[in-house]
């Protein structure tokens, strides 16, 4: 290897090719004769050739005969594409990977799609029409051998040139030379290609690596950084509004005196529709007598002044349904206590739910802990005498260890959960005579 | 750019008048039977409320031509524009037709103030009162308010049209260019007072149609339609005048091109402006607004809005976008045709769902008020622009306007 380094190195340097004729350049003086040349040019049948001036020149191309852009194309493809592409990653975004209803707009809605669609096929044409017009005028390009001539320097103050390339089918070396000279410009001179250029200053490379490797040490820790465990908390530089001054579920505020996020509800106050003028359903009371009522004594457990439990009995309940009881009203029904009754009184109302079981059996193993009560058998005649109005009161404030469902099951659905334990109650205490006579002959058939 | 440094020779074209021959006179008799003729099918048929939404409705089309043209003259002022010397003066004779159209809107003015609420439901006090929304609106939409304002508009753009063709005439004989300067300097007010006039001119007369609605872009809604109806006739009176052997020498391909790429502009201007409303409306699901685009949904309304949206932006937009069409003078002329209908429609959409939500069906009763209110409208062009050349002949403009290359 040094040999072969000594070798060159000693070796006499080698020749610089000959200076090539790449083209002539001939010079004018105004406008109108390089109009005229260039006119004559394109006659001559020359294609590879060019005018170069300090200004636009109003009609050259056409002069020159040069034949209309194809940029237009080009940006209506890529606005096609941009338009394509936007249509597509909305499409693949809210339609397909992650649908996710906004406003109860359909997944893909064109209207929604439209300014996306719009940017983006701005945004591309846009970047067609540059990339494109660069592109077609074999652009960036940082030299041209024709700056090495003399004269044309002033192409950027008064001087209007003409250049004729070599590459040019009907370039010659003689005959060219002397079409340009019977233009009448002001000099032809020849373009050559010197094969040679100035060499790269010595400190180039030693800088261009010192640079590189400066330029890996932020990389390098950042990669540092992300492979070993730390302690320190990660710096936020931006937080991405992760730490939100927010009220959040059960969470402590600052902000009330009692600290607590999740307000009870005002007094008096009621939520948006949620105002019934009809007590009948919205509380289950008689209408006329339903203003002596003391609503605190609906609560579960409540206490007389003198300390015995308050009879509920007493209150005027309603024993009618105020709502019109249809097939619709009881599946309705049938569905609601299937959800939140039945895991405590059973699927048929005896009071035999997963929970109750199982709270029972645990107190069973261990006596003395627990102190869960069997809910009664809905069928028992107590609860069968109760008025409706009593049921629906039991459902939203709840009784001794059950709890208010008046959160959860809006009004209408307790009324409907009513119509279903009534329901449940006829049946469970139905005699057999009470059955269609088929059912009874069938019953008959099964128990012999 | 291209200053050739010698004076390029400047026709003297003649005025309207003289280049039109029997157009004044057809245009009267045109306009009066087709009103004649509306006003029997009315009768006819007992629908006056039809007629008077479709005098409305032709009203607006043939005021959206002026104010077009009245914009265009302002800016080319306040702009200094060069290119535009040999057409300012065609758009400067469409000013002229803010005189027929204020008697033409003077039956409009009369119902309003004699009560009739056929046209303007707020102008019924019973309804008006009744309705908390109207109520509140009752300061604004009422009969003494509605005509000041109207006589404040009307007044505002035939002073301003007046002012800009006389002084541009005057110049026709002096050619001061002190009166060029004096024309910038007026620009700017008059372009602030146009944009109010327009917008509250179109509140008042399109949008209170309907005056529970609201729409806060209504303005620029018509002043976007305006503009496509002004090129759009600019290019065909430009086509007329040189098939008649008029500004031949001085309007050519470069002044078709831009008049071309404004027309094009424009009505991309107007889907863009359409489409901006509607994608609010459509986000926010608010029922008093909904309600409006809800009446142009159903009962075959529909068609009409997608025949605006294909029509209207579509296919103008691909058939006018290149640079040979838009020089051609047969094909500017078909597009500018084809637009202006469109123009048409658009406000036939604006205007007639608020009389007729049941069908979208056009009759002869259109036609002829189309014919009536378009007919007197020329009429009134023809007359009273006797006086001017179809060319400002001394502008100082005028020679870099005949030497203008697009590039």
């Amino acid at each position: 290897m040094s040999t072969d380094v000594e070798h060159q190195t000693a070796a006499e340097p080698q020749a610089p090719p000959e200076p090539s004729l790449v083209g002539y350049v001939a010079q004018f003086d105004d406008v109108p004769s390089l109009m005229h040349a260039a006119e004559k040019t394109r006659d001559a049948g020359f294609k590879s050739f060019d005018c170069y001036t300090p200004f636009p020149v109003h009609g050259i191309d056409e002069a020159m005969g040069t034949k209309p852009t194809r940029l237009p194309f080009i940006v209506l493809c890529c606005a096609a594409i941009g338009s394509l592409t936007a249509l597509g990653l909305q499409f693949f975004t809210n339609a397909w990977d992650y649908k996710y209803i906004i406003s109860n707009k359909p997944y893909f809605s064109i209207p929604a799609d439209m300014p996306v669609t719009f940017e983006l096929t701005v945004l591309f044409s846009a970047f067609g029409a540059l990339i494109g017009m660069l592109a077609l005028n074999n652009l960036p390009r940082f030299y041209n051998r024709i700056f090495l001539i003399d004269p044309f320097q002033k192409v950027t103050t008064n001087g209007f040139f003409l250049g004729i390339e070599s590459e040019d089918p009907k370039f010659h070396e003689e005959d060219t030379k002397s079409f340009l000279n019977s233009l009448s410009p002001t000099t032809v001179v020849p373009c050559m290609d010197p094969h040679e250029s100035a060499a790269l200053p010595k400190l180039l490379a030693p800088v261009a690596v010192f640079l590189l490797v400066i330029g890996l040490i932020p990389l390098v820790l950042i990669a540092r950084m992300r492979a070993i465990p730390s302690d320190v908390p990660r710096i936020e530089i931006l937080t991405d509004m992760d730490f939100q001054p927010k009220a959040k579920t059960q969470k402590a505020s600052p902000v009330f005196a009692d600290s607590r996020t999740m307000r009870p509800v005002i007094p008096g106050t009621l939520a948006r529709g949620d105002f019934y003028e009809d007590v009948a359903f919205s509380e289950g009371l008689q209408p006329e007598q339903a203003e002596s009522v003391d609503r605190s004594m609906l609560l579960p457990n409540a206490k007389n002044p003198d300390g015995t439990t308050f009879n509920l009995s007493t209150v005027p309940w309603v024993s009618e349904l105020p709502v019109e009881p249809t097939d619709d009203l009881m599946a309705r029904g049938q569905a609601r206590y299937n959800i939140y009754c039945a895991v405590c009184h059973g699927m048929t109302g005896k009071g035999d739910g997963l929970v109750s079981r199982r709270a029972m059996e645990l107190q069973a193993g261990t006596p003395g802990i627990g102190t869960w009560i069997k809910p009664i058998t809905l069928y028992d005649e107590p609860i069968r005498n109760q008025p409706v109005g009593q049921l629906f009161n039991t459902i939203t404030h709840g009784v001794r260890k059950m709890p208010g469902y008046a959160s959860q099951i809006p009004i209408q659905d307790r009324w409907a959960i009513v119509l279903y334990v009534r329901a449940l109650q006829k049946a469970g205490s139905a005699t057999i005579d009470q059955l269609p006579a088929e059912e009874q002959q069938r019953l008959q058939a099964e128990a012999n | 750019m291209a200053h050739h440094g010698h004076t390029l020779p400047v026709e003297e074209p003649g005025t309207l008048e003289q280049n039109s021959g029997q157009l004044g006179t057809l245009a009267l008799y045109a306009g009066v039977a087709g009103l004649l003729l509306a006003v029997i099918i009315a009768a006819i048929s007992g629908n006056w409320a039809r007629l008077q939404f479709s005098y409305l409705h032709n009203f607006t089309f043939a005021l959206s031509i002026s104010l077009g043209a009245l914009f265009f003259v302002l800016i080319q002022h306040i702009t200094r524009a060069g290119w535009s010397a040999v057409v300012r003066r065609l758009a400067e004779i469409l000013t002229n037709g803010f005189v027929p159209l204020v008697v033409m809107f003077l039956p409009i003015l009369f119902l309003v103030i004699s009560g009739s609420d056929t046209l303007f439901l707020w102008n019924n006090p019973e309804v008006a009162s009744h309705d908390p929304l109207l109520n509140h609106k009752q300061i604004y939409l009422n009969p003494t308010w509605f005509t000041v304002r109207a006589v404040a508009y009307f007044a505002f753009w035939i002073l301003c049209a007046r002012f800009y063709l006389m002084t541009s005439a005057r110049q026709d004989k002096t050619g001061d260019i002190q009166l060029s300067l004096k024309m910038e300097r007026y620009a700017a007010v008059s372009l602030i007072l146009f944009a109010l006039s327009l917008t509250f001119g179109a509140i008042d007369w399109i949008m209170s149609l309907d005056p529970r609605w609201f729409s806060t872009i209504i303005g620029v809604y018509y002043f976007a339609n305006a503009n496509v109806a002004f090129y759009a006739t600019l290019a065909i009176m430009v086509f007329m005048a040189n098939r008649n052997g008029v500004l031949n020498q001085t309007v050519n391909a470069e002044h078709r091109h831009d008049i071309g790429k404004l027309l094009f502009g424009f009505n991309c201007f107007w889907a863009y402006i359409a489409f901006s409303q509607y994608l609010l409306y459509w986000y926010a699901n608010i029922p008093e607004e909904t309600m409006w685009y809800m009446r142009r949904q159903e009962n075959g309304w529909e068609i009409i809005s997608m025949l605006l949206i294909v029509g209207h932006f579509v296919i103008p937009f691909l058939g006018l976008m290149s640079r040979t069409v838009k020089r051609n003078p047969v094909q500017l002329t078909s597009w500018a045709v084809f637009l202006l209908v469109m123009c048409w429609i658009d406000l036939y959409w604006l205007i007639i769902p608020e009389v007729s939500p049941e069908t979208p069906a056009f009759g002869l009763i259109d036609i002829f008020s189309l014919l009536g209110v378009v007919g007197l409208f020329t009429f009134g062009l023809v007359k009273l622009s006797a006086d001017f050349n179809l060319l400002a002949v001394k502008d100082p403009r005028l020679q870099e306007s005949l030497a203008f290359h697009n590039i």
